[in-house]
């Protein structure tokens, strides 16, 4: 009696909220048939954007991976002062704002900024540029990989460490053959999240990309610019591909989690 | 080879001492046990001896050459650890090999020596056919027997045992204690063993240390310890063993 | 001798662990976290600091400002609101019932996560507008939620409902099923064992699932642009003012109300962190 009507609201609920918002995106998408979908996602605008999304997704991720193992290790093995500080530091971009956290790197990294402007003399502009969207990139993605290894790292190995240590393994044997194994899916995971964000940023991103068509445009950003061109077709086409690589994460997901029993973490 | 202990003292965080002054010679060959309460610090001796830990003051000897500040991997001294910390993604013979396949440049072996040796090992410890199974599909006993091989595997100058026979039930832990020993004896290499059981250390050990808050109350064959204690502490630590 | 002392505990302290690397690892994790995370809080806290307070009240005493802190806090609060009773539903449905379509709807609670929040913006617009789906059958009523403040509610509902059910979830899936039937065996109905026994243990999830939800929604940006219909005074909020003064280079302007938006997230992340360890506290004694 109240099971039917609790599940139906459940339901109902996430019906009207989250898939219909969803399959709305296609419907427009695909309107005006899939010719018109294929020749707006490969309009040289939108290619540019969708270039420059997978360019800063591909600089990010390797030196995500490269810090999440370094701050996990650091902080799993050892204790030294400031340890929790770190920690509470490394988590902090969850916490705030994606404008907020796109107006410090301004503040700082831009021309009037301390760095920026002491960079300005070398003909070095940290903002407006790939290499500003890829700053604040690493900022709102540098917490997925840690969060996701420390706490395996935490309960698994230490023991096996040592013992390799004892067998004569150097530090980067003991890494890749001993650590490596325990960490996989937890470090695909995390990277596999980080990523994602990485690729759907918005907020911090508009405020350091310098909205320069065709140039500093990634996709997220393309899809306003289309949008506030009145272009919907063209707006929802691009934003299609965005939806899919959603997709995509959570199916990769889900498949990880079958596979790694310990769930991560919803982040 | 002989090992030589002098004056080893170590504390943490510049607290109370966990070993206190403590020396200890271990002859060539011979089976020595730590026995102790927990806390009497027989566990940081083992961890000073397998450089895992670097004690404050006092120095290790192993054949005259000091190693007290020679890193736990350049030691070769194999060690079985209580968890025995197998590497679980890795086989039996994998295990095994891990200690050799490590090895730098000239040093390693080839694949075809270190498979030989691995056999070699299984067969010593009666798991011959066992080498493609996992840590997780061993039962304890065999589990111990795998940790036991893989610290034989590096031909090590010292064999260091930290409590190897506790997580296992009565039967299997005689059984080993008696095919550890003999393992050691074959190899002829000098042993210490970590416990805080009483009537293990008697059964295996050629020589017993009794441990209580850092210091080493008394040294002696078991029979020895068994005539004369010469502590209070030794006395009551022994008659409640028994 | 006394003067090295110091130094030279703290190296063995570090030391204790006999594992290599923590040279390198420390140095890669300390350069990084300061130059992608230390020195940008520190710009805001320095352009802060420059403004001093008359100029900061300033600012934060301005109509426009006002109004879109006022806009972003009640918006939140109802879609938070929304989150607390909708999460709580759906973390139940999720734990306690099998139907068919389980798995699918547990999956789909995490698709706000994964979607861009521009692509959910436009989502959102498409659906709610005079002639959206939604937005068509609200028309006749004289309901309109695109370009007004209850779209900016729906945004925020959206993006942030996974937190509500996320942290509630994993408090039911702990329940133990025999305190309920010891309530229903001492007469109580099926609403006084809700009332009594079931939502009091679920109080720190819910606690933590509508704070993550408050917080994520103050901050939200991309989803609600789209949908706000950003008219000042009336349904601009506060990220997007911010936006404004910096395309204006009013940097101080855009520091003070971010750097108001920062304390506010980072005051109530520490008063749900301690409120919850008081609640957890108390579930220990009593059991």
């Amino acid at each position: 009696m109240r099971r039917p009507l609790l599940i139906a609201l459940a339901m109902l609920f996430a019906f009207a909220v989250i898939v219909l918002p969803v399959a709305a995106i296609f419907t427009r998408a695909f309107a005006e048939g899939a010719g018109v979908w294929l020749s707006a996602i490969t309009a040289p605008e939108t290619r540019a954007a969708i270039w420059l999304t997978i360019l800063t997704a591909l600089i990010v991720l390797p030196i995500n991976i490269v810090f999440g193992l370094c701050a996990a290790w650091a902080i799993a093995r050892f204790r030294f002062p400031g340890r929790r500080a770190l920690l509470i530091l490394i988590e902090i971009p969850f916490a705030i704002s994606p404008i907020v956290a796109g107006l410090c790197f301004l503040l700082v990294y831009g021309a009037y900024g301390p760095v920026g402007a002491a960079l300005q003399p070398y003909g070095l502009q940290l903002m407006f540029n790939l290499t500003g969207i890829v700053l604040v990139s690493l900022f709102v993605t540098c917490p997925f990989v840690v969060r996701e290894v420390l706490p395996v790292l935490a309960v698994t190995g230490e023991d096996e460490e040592r013992a390799a240590l004892t067998l004569g393994a150097s530090g980067w044997q003991i890494f890749s053959y001993v650590t490596f194994p325990n960490i996989t899916w937890p470090l695909l995971y995390g990277a596999i999240l980080a990523t994602a964000r990485a690729i759907g940023e918005f907020g911090a991103v508009s405020v350091v990309s310098g909205a320069i068509r065709g140039q500093t445009m990634t996709l997220p950003l393309q899809i306003e610019l289309l949008y506030n061109d009145y272009n919907t077709t063209g707006a929802f086409a691009a934003a299609t591909v965005l939806a899919l690589l959603a997709l995509v994460t959570l199916i990769l997901r889900g498949l990880i989690a079958a596979f790694h029993p310990a769930r991560g973490a919803t982040s | 080879m002989s090992l030589r202990i002098e004056n080893l003292s170590k504390s943490f965080d510049g607290g109370t001492s966990v070993l206190d002054d403590v020396s200890l010679t271990v002859a060539e060959g011979e089976f020595v046990a730590l026995l102790g309460p927990s806390g009497s610090g027989k566990t940081t001796l083992l961890n000073a001896i397998s450089g895992l830990l670097s004690p404050d003051r006092g120095r290790i000897l192993l054949d005259g050459e000091d190693i007290t500040h020679l890193p736990a991997g350049k030691r070769r001294f194999g060690m079985v650890f209580q968890s025995y910390a197998l590497f679980r993604h890795m086989s039996v013979a994998q295990n095994v090999e891990f200690g050799l396949r490590v090895l730098k440049g000239a040093e390693r072996p080839s694949k075809s020596a270190r498979r030989a040796r691995v056999a070699e090992l299984l067969d010593l410890i009666e798991m011959g056919d066992l080498g493609d199974r996992y840590p997780a599909q061993l039962s304890g006993g065999q589990q111990q027997r795998v940790a036991m091989a893989r610290a034989l595997a590096i031909d090590p100058r010292l064999l260091l045992l930290d409590e190897p026979f506790s997580a296992l039930d009565a039967q299997v832990r005689q059984t080993l204690r008696a095919s550890v020993r003999e393992l050691q004896r074959k190899v002829g290499v000098a042993a210490i063993l970590v416990t805080h059981d009483q009537t293990e250390a008697f059964a295996i050990a050629d020589r017993v240390a009794v441990m209580n808050e850092g210091l080493i109350d008394q040294i002696g064959s078991p029979e020895e310890l068994r005539a004369a204690p010469a502590t209070p502490f030794v006395r009551s630590f022994l008659e409640a063993g028994t | 001798m006394p003067i090295l002392q110091t130094p030279l505990d703290a190296v063995r302290r570090r030391r204790r662990s006999p594992l290599p690397g923590l040279g390198l690892t420390l140095g890669v994790t300390v350069t990084f976290v300061t130059l992608i995370v230390l020195l940008p809080l520190a710009g805001l806290g320095w352009q802060l600091a420059q403004l001093g307070i008359s100029d900061y009240l300033f600012v934060m005493s301005d109509e426009r400002t006002l109004a879109a802190l006022r806009v972003t806090i009640t918006a939140a609060l109802l879609a938070t609101l929304v989150n607390g009773v909708f999460g709580l539903l759906l973390a139940w449905v999720l734990v306690r019932y099998r139907f068919p379509g389980r798995a699918a709807l547990d999956a789909l609670v995490d698709l706000p996560f994964a979607l861009p929040t521009s692509v959910a913006g436009i989502a959102l617009v498409a659906l709610y507008a005079q002639d959206g789906w939604i937005g068509s059958l609200l028309a006749p009523l004289g309901l309109q939620v695109a370009y007004s403040w209850w779209g900016i509610v729906v945004a925020m509902v959206f993006t942030s409902v996974p937190f509500a059910v996320r942290a509630i979830q994993p408090l039911i899936e702990e329940l133990d099923p025999a305190e309920e039937a010891a309530a229903t065996t001492l007469g109580a109905s099926r609403w006084q064992t809700f009332r009594a026994i079931i939502l009091p243990q679920l109080m720190p999830g819910i606690l933590t699932g509508t704070g993550l939800s408050f917080v994520r929604s103050l901050g939200e940006f991309g989803a609600v642009i789209f949908i706000a219909g950003n008219i000042p005074y009336e349904t601009e909020i506060a990220s997007l003012l911010i936006m404004i003064r910096l395309d204006e280079f009013d940097y101080p302007a855009a520091a003070a109300i971010a750097g108001t938006m920062l304390a506010l997230s980072l005051v109530l992340l520490v008063a749900i962190n301690i409120a919850q360890t008081r609640l957890y506290r108390r579930f220990e004694r009593g059991s």
